[in-house]
């Protein structure tokens, strides 16, 4: 069963065109990485997969049913969404932040039970973060911050995740430690689309890369076949440099092409 | 929260039935005919209002009148101030107010609103008084506090001594009736439909904003006081001898200037303010100045220019 | 130490709160005070005695407590909707709509028919407010619309409550309406109560249901949606919940401000921030401080009673002051 099916999504903002008929397909377990230059449509596209954005009777199908005919509430135990930025309006703690995700799990008036406070745990746990769950949001770096937000998306225990950029801004450590942290998820059956501009990382990490530009996809597949030079070329208008260390595949952008 | 109010309901119904037990059954019967058919004098009067103070005044012996209203007793706006010196003051409060006991309150159809409201609610025999805006009013409003004070005899004589002093001045009248105005602070004035109107008219003037249509108060432009050129201003009393933003316009110089071409004339406000058989001061003062004003014009010929 | 503090929190914030209600029967002009409250409750007072207590004390203080509740509760609800820690519940328009419908009945002379006129007027301004607001924010969850909205229709209620001001052609009419503009609970009776009381609770309900929302709105409005919240329906209920509530309180009293801006504001810390947390603190502490300020004035007031929102704006304003200079120094 494909966990996300878009048939021929097309967005517009008024009359500003967006992307137009795009198909995606993500597999159990499959871990996509979304490229594109900026305001190329990825965040719009990762937004319209969450069921964000309105879309057409059966333009979207998660978990093989349509969108329209999800509840609410059920959606949001399958399917957690990561937004850029990582944005706490107030200053509550860690954990109050991480127990956020638990929310499409609980009734109206139900409080958290033991369960949801286990699974707070582990996903404070697994992303490094439990020894300041006391620790109010405000006080957190960059990285922790990144790192608690992550949490925040994986106590849903979701089945797929759709992360918007979720490594911007961080150091090379936890970048390395947030894609490792999606590999092994990808690798335990979640599905996970994710926005990224490293494309040495998304090329090492990603199974699959789509390439986004004018309002299309320009390319989609394995990554070695996606980051050609006559793709990079068109889509982000440079030249590269390509090789390999120890089986890890690299790249680096050499020059700007003017037109 | 209901239930607590069911409770609550239940401990004043078991209070109301011990009352009842613990006196004598005939004494409560005639107490409840009593207060049912009101046949007594009320002995205590509670005045909420400054213009039913005034009547009260006038209507009840001092001994039954509990208390007046706070302003009774000031004299720029109570034309009885100095007959409720002594008197004990309220702030119209209905905690207050209960406490006196009173068996007759006086209120107006304005003031105090949630007052009069809760106090009729606990059932306190109250009146409101609505505002007099005619001489006809002013009869209706003493023969209902004269009637709820069982004083109609006093009542009836205040209206007879009020109707031949009015028409005493009613019988003054002259032909062409000068013009007036009332011209205050903040450039207000009094147009139609309102006792100070019918003050003016009783005094033989037309009042100049009830011509330019304005009914009540209302505000009168200096340009249109100044075009319209009345035959007389009439202000109230100074009150702040230094002055305030609401008096620039009397020291606008187009104001000043216009001043001298018209005559001004100041009524102490008192006399305006309540409808009480007091307006015929106000009447009698402005029928000197119509008098006067008329003298005046048979000397020079022709009004002022 | 988070979690300790909590239960302390309530408990303080309830006990205070019922001791201030305590104080508010108690309080008044007269010499009516403690001990008579005790000859109420076993049933051996006076009739003058038992009408000052439970006809004019009791109803007040109860008016107190519920409009202090709503004030509290629907301005944590609406920071916490809009995310903005200057939110009140005067903000989308409810307070000056439900200002100008009681105007009205003063101006046309129907409140001097029965009691209950004004604050029915009051309560058909509120929510006629909120069809209003409805249409011009329409089925667009974006907050910046419901602020304008709410802006514009406050701006416009003012506008027409200073013109029926403008147009009073009795002065005694302009008197009573700037005094009733000014917020009070003097002399209010059960009528009050019972008449408003139904719109509280119903308001109550409907904001105390939206706690979760409000946390998951901690994390921007895509993040709350996609944990499974509909802003739409959220704005919606929190819009009529506002309504019903403020606009009751507001038809009943008038205008009372700061409680609803202030309260959140100092409370928030100590439900460590968290949004559903702050909903019932706010509401007690919003209840407990608007019953203190009513109790001020009875106290303060030698002759002339004190308008209540003339004394928590007094109260409120610097307070609120000091309140972001201090913030500004924690930033820095």
């Amino acid at each position: 069963m494909k966990l996300l099916e878009a048939r021929g999504i097309s967005i517009r903002f008024g009359e500003r065109e967006i992307l137009n008929d795009i198909h995606f397909n993500l597999g159990k377990g499959e871990l996509i990485g979304l490229i594109g230059p900026n305001g190329c449509g990825k965040t719009s596209l990762l937004r319209t997969l969450a069921g964000l954005l309105p879309t057409k009777a059966q333009q979207l199908a998660i978990l093989g049913q349509d969108l329209a005919a999800w509840n609410p509430q059920h959606l949001a135990q399958k399917l957690a969404y990561l937004p850029q930025g990582n944005t706490s309006h107030w200053a509550v703690s860690v954990e109050t932040l991480v127990m956020l995700g638990r929310l499409p799990h609980r009734k109206a008036w139900a409080a958290r039970s033991q369960t949801d406070k286990d699974i707070v745990q582990q996903a404070l746990q697994a992303c490094d973060v439990a020894q300041f769950a006391t620790r109010t949001v405000d006080t957190l770096s960059g990285g922790e911050r990144a790192r608690v937000f992550l949490a925040r998306a994986l106590a849903v225990q979701p089945a797929l995740l759709l992360a918007d950029e979720p490594i911007a801004g961080l150091d090379l450590g936890h970048q390395l430690d947030v894609m490792e942290k999606f590999r092994s998820l990808s690798n335990a059956g979640m599905g996970i689309v994710t926005v990224i501009h490293d494309l040495t990382l998304a090329m090492r990490y990603c199974d699959k890369l789509v390439m986004l530009g004018g309002h299309r996809i320009i390319a989609e597949g394995i990554p070695k076949q996606v980051l050609t030079a006559e793709n990079l070329a068109q889509c982000f208008h440079i030249t590269a440099h390509m090789g390999a260390i120890e089986e890890i595949d690299y790249l680096i952008p050499l020059a700007t092409l003017k037109h | 929260m209901p239930a607590f109010f069911q409770w609550l309901d239940g401990v004043l119904c078991a209070a109301k039935k011990v009352v009842v037990q613990c006196s004598p059954s005939y004494l409560v019967l005639i107490g409840v005919l009593l207060s049912c058919t009101a046949q007594a004098k009320p002995q205590k009067v509670v005045s909420i209002n400054l213009c039913t103070d005034q009547l009260l005044l006038l209507l009840a012996d001092k001994p039954v009148i509990q208390s007046l209203s706070y302003l009774a007793s000031r004299d720029d706006i109570s034309a009885l101030a100095h007959e409720a010196v002594g008197i004990r003051k309220n702030h119209g409060l209905a905690e207050e107010i209960m406490l006196m006991q009173p068996d007759l309150i006086l209120a107006g159809t304005f003031t105090s609103r949630p007052t009069v409201f809760l106090l009729k609610r606990l059932d306190f025999n109250i009146i409101e008084v609505p505002v007099a805006r005619s001489f006809a009013d002013i009869r209706h409003n003493i023969a209902m506090i004269a009637k709820a004070l069982h004083e109609e005899q006093r009542g009836e004589q205040l209206i007879q001594a009020f109707d031949t002093r009015l028409a005493l001045a009613l019988a003054t009248q002259v032909p062409q009736p000068p013009v007036a105005v009332f011209y205050r602070e903040n450039s207000y004035t009094t147009g139609g439909n309102t006792l100070a109107h019918t003050i003016l008219e009783a005094a033989g003037f037309r009042n100049l904003a009830a011509e330019m249509g304005i009914s009540g108060s209302g505000h009168l432009p200096l340009e249109a006081l100044i075009t319209q050129h009345p035959d007389i201003i009439i202000s109230g009393r100074k009150r702040s001898p230094h002055g305030s933003v609401a008096t620039a316009a009397f020291q606008h110089p187009a104001f000043q200037a216009f001043k001298t071409q018209t005559t001004m004339v100041t009524i102490s406000d008192p006399l305006w303010i309540c409808g009480t058989p007091l307006v015929l001061d106000a009447v009698e003062n402005l029928l000197k100045v119509r008098l006067q004003l008329a003298a005046t014009q048979q000397t020079t010929g022709q009004p002022t220019p | 130490m988070i979690k300790m503090a909590r239960p302390g929190l309530f408990s303080i914030l309830f006990i205070s709160t019922l001791l201030a209600f305590l104080g508010s029967v108690v309080v008044g002009s007269s010499y009516v005070g403690g001990r008579e409250l005790l000859t109420v409750l076993s049933g051996t007072a006076d009739q003058t005695t038992r009408l000052i207590l439970l006809e004019i004390r009791l109803p007040r203080a109860l008016l107190g407590l519920m409009i202090g509740m709503t004030l509290g509760l629907g301005g944590a609800v609406l920071q916490g909707f809009l995310r903005n820690p200057l939110a009140e519940p005067g903000l989308i328009g409810v307070t000056s709509a439900a200002s100008l419908g009681a105007v009205l009945t003063i101006y046309s002379g129907l409140s001097a028919l029965f009691a209950l006129a004004l604050p029915i007027g009051g309560i058909t301004g509120a929510l006629l407010a909120v069809l209003l607001i409805q249409l011009l924010a329409g089925n667009n969850s974006s907050t910046l619309r419901l602020i304008l909205a709410g802006v514009a229709v406050t701006s416009f209620a003012s506008a027409l409550t200073s013109l029926v001001l403008n147009l009073a052609s009795n002065p005694f009419i302009a008197l009573e309406i700037m005094f009733w503009l000014m917020g009070s609970l003097a002399d209010r009776s059960f009528e009050h109560v019972w008449l408003s009381a139904p719109f509280m609770l119903l308001g109550w309900c409907l904001l105390l249901l939206q706690g979760k929302a409000l946390d998951a709105l901690t994390l921007g409005e895509e993040a709350a949606q996609s944990l499974g919240f509909n802003l739409n329906h959220i704005r919606t209920y929190i819009v009529i919940g506002i309504a019903l509530s403020v606009g009751a309180a507001t038809a009943v009293a008038g205008a009372i401000g700061f409680i609803g801006l202030v309260v959140p504001h100092l409370l928030r810390r100590w439900v460590a921030h968290k949004p559903s947390s702050l909903l019932l603190a706010s509401g007690l502490g919003g209840a407990c401080l608007t019953l203190l300020a009513d109790i001020a004035v009875r106290i303060l007031s030698t002759g002339t009673e004190l308008k209540l929102g003339v004394v928590t704006a007094l109260i409120g304003a610097p307070f609120f002051l000091l309140l972001i200079m201090k913030t500004q120094k924690e930033l820095q």
